[in-house]
C-alpha cells in the first residue's frame, strides 16, 4: 500500500515536468516559418505592388517580425496570372505569400485564367488606393462637371490614358462613361508614371492616376486633379482640398483599389495566424504610417471573415462593372 | 545540310500555322481603334509560312541543280557537340531532382574526369567549391533562390 | 550654368564624403559582378539591395543603388567579348564584333576599347544630365506613342544592312523574332496571345533567355566542332593594349560621339540602352566605309554600341529625376527605392530635395569615373578566366548560363528554353539565318507594336498620326529613307549609269 503510494508520488514527480513542458510548448505552439518566406509580386519591377512589397520586406527584417528572411520574387507574366497560379500551385506551403492589387479580380475575369481569389488563403487587407481624375494644368477646366460636359459634346474624341487593359483604370473609365453618358477613347499604357507623363505631354486628355503616380507632376504645376473618385475626401494634409466626385460633378462615385496579402491555399489556422500578426505589426510601424501618407493611401487594415466578406463584395462589383464595359473574357 | 534546312523551314511553317490559328481566334481585322490583337500575329504567321515555302523551293531547286549536298557540320563534329549537349541536358534534368547547384557539381565533376582527364583531387575540389561559392553568392547573399529540385532543400542543410 | 556648377560642387561634396565614396565602391564591385553574370542584371542587383538601403540616409542609399547600375553597365560587355554571352541585354550588339576580335587573339584590346567607349558614353551622358536636364526633359515630354513608334522604325531601318546572305531567310528570322515577342499578354487589348491556356506560356519568351541560348550555347556548339577544346584566345591584357586602345579610339571620333549621342537620346526618350546599342551599331555599320569588316572584329563595331549603351544608361537618370518615368528597367527599380525613402520622383525632386538630386548627379560623375578604373584594373583578371582548361571552363559556363536563364524570371522552364535556343542558334548559324535581326525583333517587337496601336487609338484608327509634325514626321521620313536606301541607291546608280552611257 505504502509502496504503491510512493510509486504514484514518484510518477507524479516525474510526470510534473513533462506536463509542464507540454503545457509550455502548448501555449508557444504558434507556428513559425522554418524556411525563408517567398514573397511573390504578380507584377513587374518598379510598379506600385513591387515598391510596396520591397518596402514591407525590410520592415519585417528590421523589426524581426519573422525568424527567417523574406525573399521577394517577381512573377509578372500574363498581368500577374503567373504569380497567382504559382501560389495556387503551392498548396499547403506555408512559406509563400503574395501581394495583390485589383488584378486579383480583373486578370482572371479578363483573360479566363483558371484562377479565383478563393484559390488562396486571404491574410489581410493592408490599405486601399485612391483614384483621382486628372487633367493637364493648362486646360481651363475647374470641376469634373465642366470637363465631362466637354467630353459629352464630342463622343470618342477625348482620350483617357490608363494603366493596362481591362484593369482598374479602364473600369473607372467605364464607370465615368456610364454615369455621365459620355464616350472616351481609352489608351492603355504600361505603368502609372508613364500615363501621368503622357498627360503632361498632352498626348491624352485625362487620366485616373493614383495619387502617388501623379503627385509630383501636380505639385510642379503640370497637372491638376479635378476630383477624388470616392465618397469622401482623402484625409491627408496635401490631399484634403480635392473635392469628391459628388462635390465636383454632382454624381456620387467611388472606386478604391485593394492592396492586400494572400497566402497559399490549404495552410493551417496557426500558419495563417502568423502572417496576420506579422502584417498587423508591419502596419503599426512608423515607417508604414509615413509610407501611407507619402503615397496618398487609405489606411484600411482588415482581416479574418470581414476581409473575406469585403473581397466577395468587391469581386461582385468588379465583375458587374466589367460586364457593363464589355471587358470580360469573351466566350 | 539539306535535311536540316528542310527541318527548320518546316519548323517555321508550323509556327506560322500556330500563329494563324490563334490570330483567327483573336480577330485579325482592322478594328475601330486600329488593329485587333490578332492582326500582327496573323501577318507574322502568313509571312512565316510564305518564307518557309520559298525556302523549301530554293532547297529543292538547288538539289535539282547540284545534286549533291554540303555537309551540315564537318566530319566528326557531331560527337563533340553531343558531348556538350547531352551532359548539359542531363544537368538540367538532374536539377529537377537535386537542385541546380548539386546538379552542376555532378556535371562539372563528370566533365573534368571524362573529357579533361583531370586528377581526382582537382576534380573534387573544383566541382565542390564552384557550386558552393555560387550557392553562397546567389541563394545566401543576393537572396536569389535557384532551383532546389525535389530534394535539394533536404540535401543542402544550410 | 553657373548655378549648376555650384550645385554640382555641393553634390560632389556629398558624393566624395569618405563614407559615401566607400559605399560607391562597394556598389560598383557588386554592379560589375551582376553585370558579368548573365541573367542577373542591374535591375536584380538594385532590387536585392533595396532592403539594405532602407536603413541608410537617402543620398547614401541612392549612391549605392546607382553605383550598382554603373558597375553593371561596365561589366555587361566582358562576357560578350570573352564568351559571346552577353552579360546584359545592352551588350548583345557588342558580341557581333567583340567576340570575333577576341577570337583573333585580341581579347584584351577589345576589353580596353569597350571600357573606354563606355567612359566616353558616360561623360556625354553625365554632361547632358548636369547641364541640360530641364531642357531635355521638355523635349522628352513631346514623345507620345506615335513618336516612340517612329523611333522604333528608325532602329529597325538601321538594321536592314545586318541581314544574312538569303533575303528570304533574313525575313523569316525577323518574323520568328516578332512571333516569340508576341507570346503572352497583349497589354493594349488585355488578351492572352498564343498561350493556349498554358500558364507557362503566359510569361512569354524572355529576350535574355533567348540570347543566352542563341549566342552563348550556340557559340559553344560551333567552337567544339573542331574537338573539345577552345583555342586561339589569348587571355592577357597588356599595357600595350591600353595604349593601343586609346589610339584606336581616337581614330573613330565620329562613331564614338554618334554612339554616345544616340545613346543619350534613347535613354531620355523611353527607348532604353538596349535599342540604343543596336541602333548605334546599325548606323556605325551603314555609315562606315568598310562595312564588310563589321562582324569580323571591327573596332567601330565595339565602340558604337558600347558608347551608346552607357550613354543611354546614364541619361536614363534624367527622365527619372525630372519627369518621374524610368528610362530603363534598372531605373524603374531605383525609382521604387526613392519612393521608399519618401522621395517622389518627378519635377518637384529638383526643387524640394536639391541636395539629394545633386548628390545623385555627382555620384554619376564619381561612380562612372571610379568604375572605369575599376574595370580596367579587373580586366586582366577577367581575361585570365580564358586560361582555365576547357573541361572546367565549358561546364562552368553552361552552369552560369543556366543560373542566368533561371534568375530572369525564377522559372525552370526558361532553362529548357535556353537549351532549345542553343540548338537553334547553332542550326541558324549553319543555315544562314541571321541571328542579330531576330534578336532585335524579339527585343523591340512588343514595344513597337504597343506604340503603334496606342498611336492608332489616339488617331481614331488613322495611320496619319505617324506623320505628324514636328517630331514623328521627320524621324519617320528618315527611317523610311534609310530602309529603302538599297533600292534608292540602286535607282540612282541606274539613272547615273544610263546618263553616262
Amino acid at each position: 500500500m505504502k509502496k504503491a503510494f510512493w510509486i504514484s508520488k514518484l510518477t507524479l514527480i516525474f510526470l510534473f515536468p513533462v506536463v509542464l513542458i507540454s503545457l509550455y510548448t502548448g501555449t508557444a505552439n504558434a507556428w513559425e516559418p522554418t524556411k525563408p518566406i517567398e514573397f511573390i509580386i504578380p507584377a513587374g519591377a518598379g510598379g506600385g505592388a513591387d515598391v510596396m512589397a520591397r518596402f514591407i520586406a525590410p520592415i519585417i527584417s528590421k523589426y524581426k517580425l519573422a525568424p527567417k528572411p523574406v525573399i521577394v520574387i517577381n512573377k509578372s507574366g500574363g498581368a500577374g496570372a503567373e504569380g497567382f497560379m504559382y501560389v495556387k500551385g503551392n498548396a499547403k506551403d506555408p512559406h509563400v505569400m503574395i501581394i495583390t492589387l485589383d488584378n486579383l479580380f480583373t486578370t482572371p475575369l479578363a483573360t479566363g485564367v483558371p484562377f479565383n481569389w478563393r484559390d488562396m488563403t486571404p491574410v489581410a487587407r493592408l490599405a486601399l488606393d485612391y483614384f483621382n481624375l486628372w487633367v493637364n494644368a493648362e486646360t481651363p477646366y475647374k470641376t469634373a462637371k465642366e470637363y465631362l460636359d466637354d467630353v459629352k459634346k464630342t463622343p470618342g474624341k477625348f482620350l483617357m490614358g490608363g494603366t493596362g487593359s481591362a484593369q482598374e483604370d479602364q473600369i473607372i473609365t467605364v464607370m465615368l462613361e456610364q454615369a455621365f453618358g459620355v464616350k472616351f477613347s481609352y489608351v492603355p499604357f504600361k505603368g502609372g508614371g508613364e500615363v501621368a507623363v503622357q498627360l503632361v505631354g498632352k498626348h491624352v486628355n485625362s487620366t485616373v492616376n493614383n495619387p502617388a503616380e501623379a503627385v509630383s507632376q501636380w505639385r510642379a504645376g503640370r497637372l491638376k486633379p479635378l476630383a477624388t473618385i470616392d465618397t469622401e475626401r482623402i484625409n491627408l494634409p496635401l490631399w484634403k482640398d480635392i473635392p469628391t466626385m459628388k462635390e465636383s460633378s454632382g454624381v456620387d462615385m467611388s472606386y478604391l483599389m485593394l492592396r492586400g496579402i494572400f497566402a497559399a491555399p490549404g495552410i493551417t489556422k496557426e500558419q495563417q495566424e502568423f502572417y496576420v500578426n506579422m502584417l498587423k505589426k508591419v502596419t503599426e510601424t512608423p515607417e508604414w504610417q509615413k509610407y501611407i501618407s507619402d503615397n496618398g493611401l487609405k489606411s484600411a487594415y482588415l482581416t479574418g471573415p470581414d476581409y473575406v466578406k469585403w473581397l466577395e463584395e468587391k469581386e461582385r462589383i468588379t465583375k458587374d462593372l466589367m460586364a457593363k464595359g464589355n471587358l470580360l473574357k469573351k466566350k | 545540310m539539306r535535311k536540316a534546312d528542310i527541318v527548320i523551314a518546316l519548323f517555321f511553317m508550323v509556327i506560322g500555322f500556330v500563329l494563324l490559328f490563334d490570330a483567327v481566334r483573336l480577330g485579325f481585322q482592322w478594328g475601330v481603334t486600329g488593329p485587333e490583337s490578332g492582326l500582327f500575329p496573323f501577318y507574322l504567321g502568313l509571312g512565316l509560312v510564305v518564307c518557309s515555302l520559298l525556302t523549301l523551293r530554293t532547297i529543292y531547286a538547288k538539289y535539282k541543280k547540284d545534286g549533291y549536298d554540303k555537309l551540315l557540320m564537318p566530319k566528326g563534329a557531331l560527337k563533340p557537340i553531343l558531348w556538350v549537349l547531352i551532359p548539359s541536358v542531363g544537368m538540367v534534368v538532374i536539377t529537377e531532382f537535386v537542385g541546380l547547384h548539386i546538379a552542376a557539381g555532378i556535371f562539372l565533376g563528370f566533365y573534368m574526369r571524362s573529357v579533361g582527364k583531370i586528377g581526382w583531387g582537382t576534380t573534387l575540389m573544383v566541382s565542390f567549391l564552384v557550386p558552393l561559392s555560387l550557392y553562397i553568392a546567389f541563394d545566401k547573399l543576393f537572396l536569389v533562390p535557384l532551383p532546389q529540385g525535389l530534394w535539394g532543400g533536404i540535401l543542402i542543410p544550410f | 550654368m553657373l548655378a549648376d556648377l555650384n550645385n554640382l560642387a555641393m553634390g560632389l561634396g556629398i558624393a566624395l564624403e569618405p563614407y559615401n565614396l566607400m559605399i560607391a565602391c562597394i556598389g560598383l564591385i557588386l554592379g560589375i559582378i551582376v553585370g558579368v553574370l548573365p541573367g542577373l542584371g542591374g535591375a536584380n542587383g538594385v532590387a536585392i539591395l533595396i532592403p539594405v538601403v532602407v536603413v541608410m540616409p537617402a543620398t547614401t542609399g541612392v549612391i549605392l543603388l546607382s553605383s550598382i547600375y554603373w558597375g553593371a553597365l561596365y561589366g555587361g560587355s566582358i562576357t560578350s567579348i570573352l564568351f559571346n554571352i552577353p552579360g546584359e541585354p545592352w551588350s548583345v550588339a557588342t558580341t557581333f564584333d567583340g567576340y570575333p576580335m577576341a577570337r583573333k587573339g585580341r581579347a584584351g584590346f577589345a576589353l580596353v576599347l569597350s571600357f573606354m567607349s563606355h567612359a566616353v558614353g558616360a561623360i556625354v551622358g553625365v554632361l547632358i544630365l548636369t547641364f541640360l536636364a530641364p531642357l531635355i526633359a521638355e523635349i522628352a515630354l513631346k514623345f507620345g506613342p506615335a513618336e516612340i513608334f517612329s523611333v522604333m522604325m528608325l532602329t529597325f531601318s538601321a538594321f536592314v544592312g545586318l541581314g544574312g546572305k538569303s533575303p528570304v531567310k533574313t525575313v523569316a528570322a525577323i518574323l520568328f523574332g516578332f512571333s516569340l515577342a508576341a507570346v503572352g499578354m497583349d497589354i493594349v487589348s488585355g488578351q492572352l496571345r498564343m498561350t493556349f491556356g498554358s500558364v507557362t506560356l503566359m510569361g512569354g519568351f524572355n529576350f535574355i533567355v533567348a540570347v543566352i541560348g542563341l549566342f552563348g550555347l550556340g557559340e559553344i556548339f560551333l567552337t567544339v566542332e573542331e574537338g573539345l577544346k577552345v583555342e586561339g584566345i589569348v587571355g592577357r591584357v597588356r599595357m600595350r593594349d591600353i595604349v593601343d586602345g586609346f589610339k584606336e579610339l581616337l581614330l573613330y571620333p565620329k562613331t564614338l560621339f554618334m554612339g554616345a549621342i544616340i545613346g543619350c537620346w534613347m535613354g531620355v526618350t523611353p527607348g532604353g540602352a538596349t535599342p540604343a546599342s543596336f541602333m548605334a551599331y546599325g548606323f556605325a555599320k551603314e555609315s562606315s566605309k568598310n562595312s564588310k569588316e563589321f562582324g569580323q572584329g571591327a573596332s567601330a563595331g565595339i565602340i558604337a554600341p558600347e558608347a551608346a549603351a552607357h550613354g543611354a544608361g546614364t541619361s536614363a537618370t534624367l527622365p527619372m529625376i525630372t519627369l518621374g518615368i524610368p528610362g530603363s528597367p534598372t531605373m524603374a527599380v531605383i525609382m521604387g527605392g526613392l519612393m521608399i525613402f519618401g522621395l517622389t520622383p518627378g519635377p518637384m525632386l529638383f526643387k524640394e530635395h536639391a541636395d539629394f538630386v545633386w548628390g545623385l548627379i555627382a555620384s554619376c560623375w564619381v561612380g562612372n569615373f571610379i568604375g572605369f578604373f575599376m574595370v580596367m584594373a579587373f580586366a586582366p583578371l577577367f581575361a585570365a578566366v580564358l586560361k582555365v582548361r576547357f573541361a572546367i571552363l565549358m561546364p562552368a559556363i553552361i552552369y552560369v548560363c543556366a543560373i542566368g536563364a533561371y534568375a530572369v524570371n525564377n522559372r525552370m522552364i526558361d532553362v529548357y528554353y535556353m537549351l532549345v535556343f542553343g540548338v537553334l542558334g547553332y542550326l541558324f548559324k549553319k543555315l544562314d539565318y541571321p541571328i542579330a535581326p531576330m534578336v532585335l525583333a524579339l527585343v523591340l517587337g512588343n514595344m513597337a507594336e504597343q506604340a503603334m496601336r496606342q498611336a492608332l487609338i489616339m488617331g481614331q484608327g488613322s495611320p496619319l498620326i505617324f506623320f505628324q509634325p514636328p517630331i514623328a514626321l521627320p524621324i519617320m521620313l528618315v527611317a523610311l529613307f534609310i530602309f529603302f536606301w538599297p533600292v534608292i541607291s540602286g535607282w540612282k546608280d541606274k539613272l547615273l549609269g544610263k546618263k553616262k552611257a
